[in-house]
């Protein structure tokens, strides 16, 4: 053969020799250089900014951000749509293969979601399945770890990371601005103790719906908040959005509270000096304002003090009241108290009040106990929560060290404040509120039993039940209220707020009042009346 | 100055007469098994087991793969004896053989672009009973053949004309367009780059190769803005970006070759050790066990792993080479050297493709990648080069032939 030809053999081996030399080269860099560790990548991995925390007051964890993965798919870059997407299904059980299908066959389209929050390992299955035209997109998802644990107060994110309801929604700026947890007013313990009550109170009574709130009427914390039925915020995608476990009744439901006004209209008389603290009214006769009676459950023989009239729920007593007092002065009151608007507090879902079209005397005399005016339990508590501040009403807050408040509002006088909360006392001790009483806390309250409004009256079969509470009376320092949704009437006990509202209450005061730091003190004489709660009795079966 | 100048002889010539009249007696098929190139032999076998047990260490976490070892190992043995059949085949069989495994090839070809399966987004694969084969690696062999015999057959009297390779050329670009059409970018290129291997060898003018090579980087732009579909438009993007070191999607486009480059990094000077590397066994690098097989080894066994196995195929092509050159007969010469050329640039594009120094064309690495109809060519073309070794002195006429 031809020296030529061999040369050019030669020539050829040489040039595969040198194809060699720069692999062997280049593998030896990649080997020896430590690789070329995407920095990039790792640099937008540490930018990413995660959602903040939320915790308790105490710094435990109420709600939190894990990662996950989306599944995105570009159409453009995939054959088969029908294969890719009978592939996923088989990782993706979920999957709608008909309509994935036809996603995936838009070849106009280069982007199309195909699965948002896979786990890691799901990823990895489908990274497994090796189809093209796929890619993750690493993003973070809220877990809420405490289940329904105030679920409604913190409310849940959306698809998108966005806080879409709760404290996620009002806070939503600064959670997804990172860095520091947005610490609660709330105390997990306490709430949690709140809203087990609430339940049982709800359950045993076979109520609609419940909610609870306890207040620290000092600083206007809001020490917890429960709402049943109670709402798994990891769920939020899953719950229909008409279920009735969404609702936030603390804040989102106004409702006529009834009875629980009173307190509100005696002291506004007080205040303004129309009435001596030890004054009769008559009480006797059902009162007529224009064809409309106003009577009272369980008719009085003889005058009655407002002490009594407060203890015994007197709505003909509060009318008379009412009656020196004058709409005018009533109805400053109610503004000074808060209660003409909506609560000002970090969730978007605080409902406004219902007011009466117009304060006449008619309306005038049921809004004095509660009738024909309906607000929050939210803002019923902070207005009522003056009484357990000598007199000065401050903004409720569920974000701990919030100093984007108005100073406190005074409402009446400490005098006055002590005067109410010695009648309510009394109410605790000898009237309709006596299955509050805890030993050694000293409860005072107002029940309130409100029939259900229905279109053109009210339905007596249907009530709301209300029990608000301060304590220790003494020394007051918590407001708290409950409120049942059309409890049912239980064997030998009426479905008025005294059967149900008030024992709730007693049981939650008994339950939270240790965990508050409050310390037990017994009054040296015990009306012959109240009985002492032992921890057994009038426990709730459930 | 030629040495066997004064013999008057050439220097096969000159073997002819001694080598193959001393053993004339000797050439039953026992004989000629033991004087096969056992040295070769046992080095591919000891690549191809190393393959093996790279592909266990790729595959054996996932339970779906977990078994392609085994599949893997049968088809080797399976192929090796195949090897060594075609290694013993005489040469002049081979020939015979040429044009009509070619004409078949260009069949299955056509069948695939009829009848044939989709597999990754491209028509590659035609399923014949239960096995699904993929006629463009056959096409590699056929063409190399195909050529070596055109070459035997033209240029008996030695031929300078350049008209002689345009009949190579049609040979090369027939298939070449088959497969381009299918789409695969990457066994054209590697049917055009070894076809022009042989026909550089059989001695094309150096002034036509010099215009050859200006009209390719010419028509590269065009190519590119006219030919190439999107997604192999994208590949080339990613692959330039990266090369010049551009910001690219390492979780997107170059994620596969970011993790492969990890995975080499974290394999240093001495490696992981078998089973240790963690890239590899957490399955990070897609395709680990097909076409990116080398970032196994490279992470387990480091640089050293990597470097031995290069210098394990040199040694395989080089002695290839040698060889080649060696035979008398064009057709021996050219064919080895196609088959050669065939491996080399699986090699070079495979591994050029791991490192980031080509775009992901999708080449799997002779020997040790997994994959049936790789393995069966990257066999058949060493059967061929030790087939031309063992006939390296017979001079094939083509008369008589067909």
């Amino acid at each position: 053969m031809s020296e030529a030809s061999r040369n050019r053999t030669r020539l050829a081996g040489l040039a595969v020799s040198a194809l060699f030399v720069v692999l062997a080269g280049k593998a030896g860099y990649l080997s020896l250089a430590g690789g070329t560790a995407p920095a990039h990548a790792a640099g937008q991995k540490a930018e990413r900014i995660v959602r903040a925390d939320i915790v308790d007051r105490n710094g435990e964890l109420l709600a939190t951000s894990v990662s996950a993965y989306s599944l995105v798919a570009n159409p453009k870059l995939i054959w088969d749509g029908g294969e890719v997407s009978e592939a996923l299904a088989t990782v993706l059980p979920d999957l709608d293969v008909a309509e994935m299908t036809r996603r995936l066959s838009d070849q106009t389209r280069e982007f199309v979601w195909v699965e948002r929050g896979l786990t890691p390992r799901q990823r990895k299955a489908v990274f497994d399945l090796g189809l093209e035209g796929l890619r993750f997109e690493e993003e973070s998802r809220r877990a809420y770890p405490r289940g329904t644990l105030a679920g409604h107060l913190l409310g849940y994110t959306n698809v998108d990371g966005l806080g879409a309801g709760g404290i996620e929604y009002s806070q939503n700026e600064r959670l997804a601005a990172g860095g520091e947890p947005v610490r609660l007013t709330i105390d997990n313990g306490v709430q949690a103790a709140v809203e087990a009550e609430l339940s049982i109170a709800a359950a045993e009574h076979e109520a609609e719906g419940g909610a609870a709130i306890l207040l620290d009427a000092q600083t206007g914390e809001v020490r917890a908040m429960a709402s049943w039925p109670p709402f798994d915020p990891n769920r939020s995608v899953d719950i229909p959005m008409s279920d009735p476990s969404r609702l936030n009744r603390a804040t989102g439901a106004v409702y006529e509270l009834g009875s629980i006004f009173k307190p509100f209209t005696v002291a506004a008389a007080l205040e303004a000096g129309v009435v001596h603290p030890t004054e009769l009214f008559d009480v006797r006769r059902p009162l007529e304002i224009r064809g409309f009676r106003i009577e009272d459950d369980h008719p009085f023989h003889g005058d009655a003090d407002i002490t009594h009239i407060i203890s015994q729920s007197s709505n003909i007593g509060t009318v008379r009241i009412n009656e020196k007092l004058g709409p005018r002065r009533q109805q400053d009151f109610l503004i000074r108290a808060g209660l003409m608007e909506r609560v000002k507090i970090e969730l978007a879902g605080s409902s406004a009040p219902i007011l009466p079209e117009r304060f006449d005397d008619l309306y005038s005399a049921t809004v004095s106990y509660g009738h024909g005016i309906a607000v929050s339990p939210m803002s019923f508590l902070a207005a009522f929560s003056t009484f357990a501040n000598g007199g000065e009403r401050v903004q409720p807050t569920l974000i701990m060290n919030n100093r984007d408040r108005p100073a406190p509002v005074r409402v009446m006088s400490a005098l006055t404040a002590e005067m109410v909360n010695v009648m309510m006392r009394e109410a605790v001790v000898t009237g309709t509120g006596k299955n509050a009483e805890v030993a050694g806390y000293r409860v005072a309250g107002k029940t309130g039993t409100a029939e259900k409004p229905i279109l053109g009256g009210y339905d007596d079969d249907h009530n709301v039940t209300s029990f608000a509470a301060v304590f220790p009376y003494d020394r007051p320092q918590y407001a708290l209220i409950v409120t049942l949704d059309d409890p049912k009437a239980g064997s030998g006990a009426g479905a008025t707020a005294a059967y149900n509202a008030a024992p709730a209450a007693g049981r939650m005061i008994e339950r939270v009042a240790p965990l508050l730091g409050l310390a037990p003190r017994f009054e040296d004489i015990r009306p012959a009346g109240a009985a002492l709660r032992s921890g057994q009795e009038k426990r709730s079966s459930l | 100055m030629n040495r066997e100048g004064f013999t008057g002889f050439s220097r096969g010539e000159a073997r002819t007469r001694t080598a193959t009249s001393l053993n004339f007696d000797n050439q039953g098929p026992l004989n000629k098994l033991m004087r096969l190139p056992w040295g070769f032999i046992l080095l591919i076998a000891a690549m191809a087991l190393t393959g093996i047990a790279m592909l266990y260490s790729s595959a054996h976490t996932n339970p779906a793969e977990a078994h392609l070892w085994k599949l893997q190992l049968v088809r080797f043995v399976v192929c090796f004896f195949m090897m060594i059949g075609l290694a013993m085949l005489p040469l002049s069989w081979w020939m015979r053989l040429a044009f009509p495994a070619y004409v078949g090839t260009i069949v299955l070809l056509i069948l695939v672009e009829v009848m044939g399966v989709t597999g990754g987004g491209a028509q590659r694969w035609l399923q014949i009973g239960p096995v699904a084969v993929q006629p463009s690696e056959f096409a590699k062999l056929a063409v190399t053949m195909a050529l070596a015999r055109y070459y035997q057959m033209v240029l008996q009297p030695q031929t300078g004309r350049v008209m002689v390779h345009l009949g190579a050329l049609a040979i090369i670009l027939l298939p070449a367009a088959l497969i381009f059409k299918q789409p695969d970018f990457g066994t054209t290129l590697a049917l055009v780059a070894s076809g022009g291997v042989v026909i550089f060898l059989a001695g094309l003018s150096v002034r036509v190769i010099g215009t050859g090579i200006i009209g390719g980087i010419a028509s590269v732009w065009p190519i590119y803005q006219f030919v190439l579909a999107p997604y192999q438009r994208e590949r080339v993007d990613t692959f330039l970006a990266q090369l010049f070191g551009g910001a690219t999607n390492a979780l997107g486009e170059s994620y596969q070759i970011e993790q492969g480059k990890i995975a080499i990094g974290a394999g240093g000077l001495n490696g992981r050790g078998f089973l240790q590397g963690i890239q590899s066994q957490q399955d990070y690098v897609p395709e680990q066990h097909t076409d990116f097989i080398l970032t196994v080894i490279a992470e387990e066994f480091g640089f050293l792993g990597s470097t031995a196995l290069l210098v394990g195929f040199a040694v395989l092509l080089g002695w290839s080479l040698y060889s080649a050159a060696r035979s008398v007969s064009w057709f021996g010469r050219l064919a080895s050297a196609g088959a050669v050329a065939t491996i080399g640039f699986y090699i070079v594009f495979n591994v050029g493709m791991v490192l980031g120094l080509l775009p992901v064309v999708g080449m799997p690495l002779p020997l040790i990648s997994y994959g049936g109809t790789a393995m069966l060519t990257t066999m058949a073309c060493f059967g061929l080069i030790i087939a031309a070794h063992m006939h390296r002195d017979e001079k094939l006429t083509a008369r008589g032939l067909f």
